[in-house]
């Protein structure tokens, strides 16, 4: 049947039967309007989540858990095989990563004292653990005005032989190669949020000590402390030998690990080669890659473990996988909305269809086909579903700014808290315009073969 | 020479009744129909008339016999192609008009475009048809705001759009006064006369009988001649 015949016989159905279809047609657009809007919301929320509480786009590559050496790797440095600078270049060439960021931790046992300026009194902890990491890594993050977080050689000048000879506020630092060191500003320390919180609720009271997390940002610069290198509870370094440094803690960050310190990775190496060697030095813990976007990260992640590392943080992955449960589920609903409602239309044309029997046969009778009957019918399904599907998605993108507005105004400032929870990319219009017409369409299949069966002799027996 | 429009042999119907009663309104009825020619059909109410005029209109495909349209075995042909037959080479007219409710009578007459592969804008030649058969101030009116008479005026006009070369007719005047009967009949007339079509139609009245050429009775089933004289109301 010619496309212009389709439509006029479409269109005289929309206007004689407007009342019937637009009840079908309400149907399918509840179903469209659910299915957009939990989509929306779960792809909304879900970038919020992977895209600022736990990016999706940088993975932390590490060698595989087997090798860990735990603690004993502070003593047995050597047996860490780490990741070689071959990986990283590997890395580093792959077409969806952004960014490599090295990321080394401590290989020598280091010890910890000091806080008094916040705590009112010094404590300690006889295992310091520590990574370092990239100073770019954390840049963004930083509050302005924050001391730089970065390794403090680079700016020192005055040279030394002892912490005696530097101001209160500084170290000596001991210089690579060299017999004198150079006077250094204490080294710049972040500490992630789960560390303040843990100190907070369970060993400052256990201690009467105060709580740190409120002042932590503004009076960080005040919290200076010793660092022991080389000597610990557990034993001391095979190599080097144990010395005091300064460390001020700058601020609190989602790049920081999650106990213990994280400082500029150009220390970590510096100190790990003097008390663990060359080899502590250069080969790294583990890398983050920063993906050109979320949707790269999956081949970064497959190459690596093709190059023998595997991703470490599993905490993406598991709310991922939680949001694309529960956006199933929710989908799942507006599925089933879809089905009552395709079988809403299916009802509503076989009335449609029973009711014109004898229209059918005269319009066989005037040279329409069988084929051109169902076309016919199944055209008229999917100008159903179409119109449903706009209604729908039209209602959602309404449902969705008025949900927005009223998180804007009703609830409380929360972390990362959004602009908008819901997101609408092209593809969920078209897939939900998809479904709309696809579940129309369905519905109308059984109908429209009854209709295109109707005998053109029963023109014959009319009246 | 003209060339055969139908050629139907032993064309035989039968319909199961309640309790294994059988009706056969068709057993082994013959006829040929040339282009040009109008025949007139009489018989008995309940005689097979209308039956005959599906069948040989490709209504009723369920039949024994031979049927051949313009040449080819009407039987052979499927649903597509026989749709294709009916819409551009037949045209009805039915005893109850069968005019769609909802369109207007010019969208009345005009529907049998809708189902043409290539479109052809034919609204002239439905006005013009329309004015000729008296109905020109009514294009726009709904079916269910004319007479009787009006509506199978109507139904003829859209029978006659696409110039059929086989035209059908039950009882084409059976609800008109005598006035526009005459109007129809010389219209049919003309039909066969001007356009070449065959015109086969189904009738009580002499006036039509006297238009056609030739008259059939329909009688046990079968084919026969009749006189055109004949008062054939049986
Ligand atoms: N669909 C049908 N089922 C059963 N019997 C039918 C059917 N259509 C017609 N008949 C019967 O076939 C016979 C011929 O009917 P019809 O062709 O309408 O006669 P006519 O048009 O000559 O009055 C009648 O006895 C009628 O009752
Ligand atoms: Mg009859």
């Amino acid at each position: 049947m010619r496309f212009a015949s389709l439509l006029v016989l479409v269109g005289r159905d929309l206007v004689r039967t407007r009342g019937a279809l637009a009840t079908s047609g309400f149907g399918i657009a509840a179903a469209t309007a659910s299915l957009a809007f939990f989509l929306s919301l779960g792809l909304g929320v879900r970038a919020v989540l992977l895209g600022d509480v736990f990016p999706a786009d940088r993975v932390e590559l590490e060698p595989p858990k087997a090798a860990d050496p735990g603690l004993v790797g502070l003593l047995l440095p050597q047996a860490w095989p780490g990741i070689s600078k071959e990986q990283v270049e590997s890395l580093e060439r792959l077409e969806d990563a952004k960014h490599v960021y090295p990321k080394l931790r401590f290989a020598f046992p280091a010890s910890a004292r000091g806080g008094k300026g916040v705590l009112g009194r010094d404590v300690g902890t006889s295992e310091l653990p520590g990574d370092g990491i990239e100073p770019s890594l954390v840049a963004a993050e930083l509050p302005e005005g924050s001391p730089p977080f970065e390794d403090p050689l680079l700016r020192a000048t005055k040279a030394c032989s002892a912490n005696a000879d530097c101001g209160s506020d500084q170290y000596c630092e001991s210089v690579p190669g060299k017999e004198e060191g150079l006077c250094c500003d204490p080294v710049p320390v972040l500490v992630s949020r789960y560390l303040v919180e843990l100190f907070d609720k369970t060993m400052a009271p256990a201690h009467k000590l105060p709580p740190i997390g409120e002042t932590i940002v503004s009076r960080a610069n005040r919290v200076v402390f010793d660092v022991r290198l080389g000597d610990s509870l557990i034993g001391k370094a095979k190599t080097g030998s144990p010395r005091v440094v300064k460390g001020r803690l700058i601020g609190i960050s989602r790049r920081a690990v999650d106990l213990g310190v994280t400082i500029p990775i150009d220390v970590v190496r510096r100190y790990n080669r003097e008390y663990a060697g060359d080899d502590a030095a250069e080969k790294l813990t583990s890398v983050v890659v920063e993906a050109k976007s979320a949707a790269h990260t999956a081949r970064i992640v497959a190459h690596a473990q093709s190059i023998g590392l595997e991703p470490k943080d599993t905490h993406a992955r598991d709310v991922s996988l939680l949001l694309s449960g529960i956006m199933a589920l929710l989908s799942l609903v507006a599925g089933v909305i879809f089905v009552v409602s395709a079988s809403n239309i299916a009802h509503t044309f076989r009335t449609l269809v029973d009711e014109r029997r004898a229209e059918i046969a005269l319009y066989r009778a005037v040279g329409a086909s069988a084929s051109d009957v169902r076309t016919w019918m199944l055209s008229l399904a999917v100008v159903v579903g179409i119109g449903g599907g706009v209604v729908g998605l039209v209602v959602a993108r309404l449902a969705a700014y008025g949900a927005d507005r009223l998180a804007a105004t009703e609830l409380p400032d929360f972390p990362f808290k959004p602009e908008t929870f819901f997101d609408f990319p092209a593809w969920l219009f078209l897939g939900a315009m998809g479904f709309a017409s696809l579940f129309a369409l369905l519905g109308a299949i059984s109908p429209a073969r009854r209709a295109s069966s109707v005998d053109p002799v029963t023109v014959l027996a009319e009246r | 020479m003209p060339s055969q429009v139908i050629r139907a042999e032993a064309l035989a119907k039968r319909y199961e009744g309640e309790q294994g009663a059988v009706i056969e309104p068709l057993a082994g009825a013959d006829l040929r129909v040339d282009e040009g020619e109008f025949v007139g059909i009489v018989g008995r109410s309940g005689s097979g008339k209308s039956t005959l005029l599906g069948i040989l209109g490709t209504l009723d495909r369920r039949f024994d016999g031979k049927l051949e349209l313009f040449g080819r075995d009407a039987r052979a042909l499927d649903d597509g192609a026989v749709s294709r037959l009916r819409g551009e080479r037949i045209g009805f007219v039915f005893q109850s008009y069968h005019l769609f409710a909802h369109l207007t009578v010019l969208d009345n007459v005009l529907v049998p475009t809708l189902f043409r592969p290539s479109s052809l804008d034919l609204s002239r030649r439905a006005r013009n048809l329309l004015e000729e058969l008296g109905l020109a101030d009514r294009m726009q009116s709904r079916p269910a705001q004319l007479s009787g008479g009006q509506r199978q005026r109507v139904a003829l006009a859209r029978a006659l759009l696409l110039r059929p070369a086989l035209l059908l007719c039950d009882e084409p005047t059976g609800n008109l006064d005598s006035e526009t009967a005459e109007v129809v009949t010389s219209l049919l007339a003309r039909q066969a006369r001007d356009e070449g079509a065959a015109v086969l139609a189904v009738t009580h009245t002499r006036q039509v009988l006297r238009a056609a050429q030739r008259a059939l009775k329909l009688e046990g089933g079968k084919l026969v001649a009749a006189s055109l004289d004949d008062e054939a109301a049986a």
